[in-house]
């Protein structure tokens, strides 16, 4: 596939209007931040003068100075409840952990969704495609947080199979990342049906068939091309959301990640941290929006053309 | 019955042709999983608004039934302080369905006439609209919902505000997009031709040709909204002490010893949002005119 410069420049433009839509999220979480009263230095004793410039100089900053600081140094300040780290070095230890299983549970959903829609795909108008759609209706509708709290009663409480919470072996990270995932699985399962049914009665499958291809090959090589650009396109908007699904199931399962570090930054007026965490989504957000853009000129090339 | 007194169908042998309103009627009473939902629905409903009146007060403690399971006396069980549950998960409910239908209500007005505006008039301002409309959905928006929340304080206006900013832009888009199809229609041109002012036309001729789909997309987000609010409170953010974010919330912290405290309230808001994604489901379905009618 070739780079015509046509495509090149949309990415540079969508590239420019990312850092500008940055820019603009930094302002409105800082303007809301900003606007609660209270300042993080009053205290009922005033400390000395000296003391009180030491503090602001560490601590305090202003919008500029803050924009300023981000976009040419990558610099995030210190945060207000953890002592003596930066913003940065507290985002370095939680990112990857968030990262883990936000990315076992896309894999996972991706993995399964597909799986689960090809079969009800093949076995239409059978009681299993009804078990199967009854059964992503329910994925849909179940909360997460609901569903990581039964799991966790279910297996860790009563069954005692798995560890109640944290994030150290392979049996503590399988109920954070099923419940993270379910809803996902369930959406997948859902799109994927749909464009594997669309696509099974054309014609070029019945060419495949008539050429005596096996089945296999024509599920990967014509079906599975074909029909996978609905899921991708679906891919950007999930991606989007696990991020959020991230923020209540690290909070379930006591995991060290971004989100449990964002609500604990958000209940402690911990300014810097909070929006630290905003930022490095926002960041993550929008370039997953590109790359899904990226994607799906991959697979159908005839969007680039346009 | 033979044939000559069988109903016939209305659609195929009427001289005049049905409303698509009542060929959507027509599809949605065969369809057992809607009236179904609708059924659960309107007995929650009714559960939810007229129960708690008829039950024990959801604050009232009974102190030698602390953390009871589920019994006669106490349908769900108690909690931790000697509530009934029962009483608190209908409680519960009349915030959520409340906040639910509200939100949505508020997100479609918005939405609707965005959409009809930046559709209707000239490609600059629809170019400009819509830009606007990307760069608001790159935001972040659960997050700064949190920090809008927790910042003006948890109460009832902010929590509209925040659910409202975000589920206006969908609306926005679809209508969009449909205005932009209707636009070309010859019935807009017709009125424009007999000197129709642009905001009548929006107003007779192209909302009624959106509605149909703004209100099958409006089933989908009461749901939405109904699970947004309920996520904020399991979080912590509850704009009442009695929601069934909240209920989840402390059932959590009691699951080991009374599981019915996470349970009850659990089942409920999901089968609660089953019935509505089933109802929605189906009325996608039967206000789509290349479903086959069966």
């Amino acid at each position: 596939m070739t780079w015509n410069s046509g495509y090149l420049k949309r990415i540079g433009v969508r590239l420019a209007l990312n850092v500008f839509t940055l820019v603009i999220i930094i302002t409105v979480s800082f303007a809301i931040m900003k606007a609660a009263p209270g300042k993080p230095f009053e205290t009922e004793r005033d400390p000395s003068p000296q003391v009180l410039e030491e503090l602001h100089r560490k601590y305090d900053f202003t919008y500029g100075q803050y924009l300023k600081g981000i976009l040419l140094h990558g610099d995030f300040r210190y945060s207000y409840s953890h002592r003596n780290s930066t913003v940065l070095e507290i985002i370095g230890e939680a990112l990857p952990v968030s990262m883990e299983l936000g990315c076992y549970a896309l894999l996972l959903a991706i993995f399964a969704g597909l799986t689960w829609g090809l079969l009800s795909a093949f076995y239409r108008g059978r009681w299993f495609e009804s078990f199967i759609m009854a059964l992503a209706m329910i994925g849909i509708a179940v909360p997460n947080f609901v569903l990581g709290s039964l799991l966790q009663l279910l297996f860790s409480l009563r069954l005692r199979v798995t560890p109640v919470a944290g994030w150290t072996g392979f049996d503590s990270k399988l109920l954070p990342v099923v419940t993270l995932s379910l809803t996902y699985i369930a959406y997948i399962t859902r799109i994927a049906r749909g464009s594997f049914l669309e696509n099974l009665n054309k014609d070029y499958i019945r060419t495949a068939r008539a050429k005596g291809l096996p089945e296999i090959r024509i599920l990967w090589k014509h079906l599975l091309r074909n029909s996978i650009l609905p899921v991708i396109n679906y891919l950007a908007p999930a991606t989007a959301s696990i991020l959020t699904g991230t923020l209540v199931v690290e909070k379930i399962f006591n995991i060290p990640g971004m989100g449990r570090y964002f609500i604990e930054s958000v209940f402690q007026r911990d300014f810097p941290l909070a929006l630290g965490v905003i930022i490095v989504y926002s960041i993550f957000l929008l370039f997953l929006n590109l790359l899904a853009d990226i994607l799906q000129t991959f697979v159908d090339p005839r969007i680039r053309m346009q | 019955m033979d044939a000559a007194t069988a109903p016939v169908p209305v659609i195929s042998n009427s001289p005049r042709s049905a409303s698509p309103a009542s060929i959507a009627l027509g599809k949605l009473r065969k369809d057992k999983r809607a009236l179904g939902s609708a059924l659960v629905l309107v007995l929650l409903g009714l559960a939810v608004f007229l129960g708690p009146g008829f039950l024990q007060d959801y604050e009232k403690q009974i102190l030698d039934a602390q953390l009871a399971p589920p019994s006669l006396a106490h349908w769900m069980g108690t909690d931790h302080l000697g509530r009934d549950v029962f009483a608190r998960v209908l409680k519960g409910g009349q915030l959520s369905l409340a906040i639910g239908l509200l939100g949505t209500l508020i997100s479609v007005l918005i939405g609707t006439l965005y959409g009809c505006v930046s559709g209707f008039f000239n490609e600059k301002l629809d170019l400009a609209m819509m830009r606007i409309v990307d760069i608001l959905y790159s935001l972040p928006y659960m997050f700064l919902v949190i920090i809008l929340i927790f910042q003006f304080g948890k109460n009832i206006y902010v929590l509209f505000v925040a659910l409202g900013l975000v589920q206006w832009l969908t609306v926005a888009r679809i209508v969009r997009g449909q205005v932009l199809a209707l636009k070309k229609e010859e019935f807009i041109l017709a009125a424009r031709a007999l000197g129709v002012g642009s905001f009548r036309i929006i107003l007779r001729h192209v909302i009624p040709n959106v509605m149909g789909v703004v209100i099958v997309y409006a089933t989908l987000t009461v749901p939405s909204v109904i699970l947004q609010e309920a996520f904020l409170s399991f979080l912590g953010l509850n704009v009442s002490n009695c929601t069934w974010g909240v209920l989840i919330a402390e059932g959590k912290d009691y699951m080991d010893t009374a599981w019915w405290m996470l349970v009850a309230p659990g089942v409920t808001l999901t089968v609660c949002l089953l019935c509505m994604n089933f109802l929605g489901d189906s009325l996608r379905d039967a206000l789509d005119p290349t479903s086959k009618i069966n």
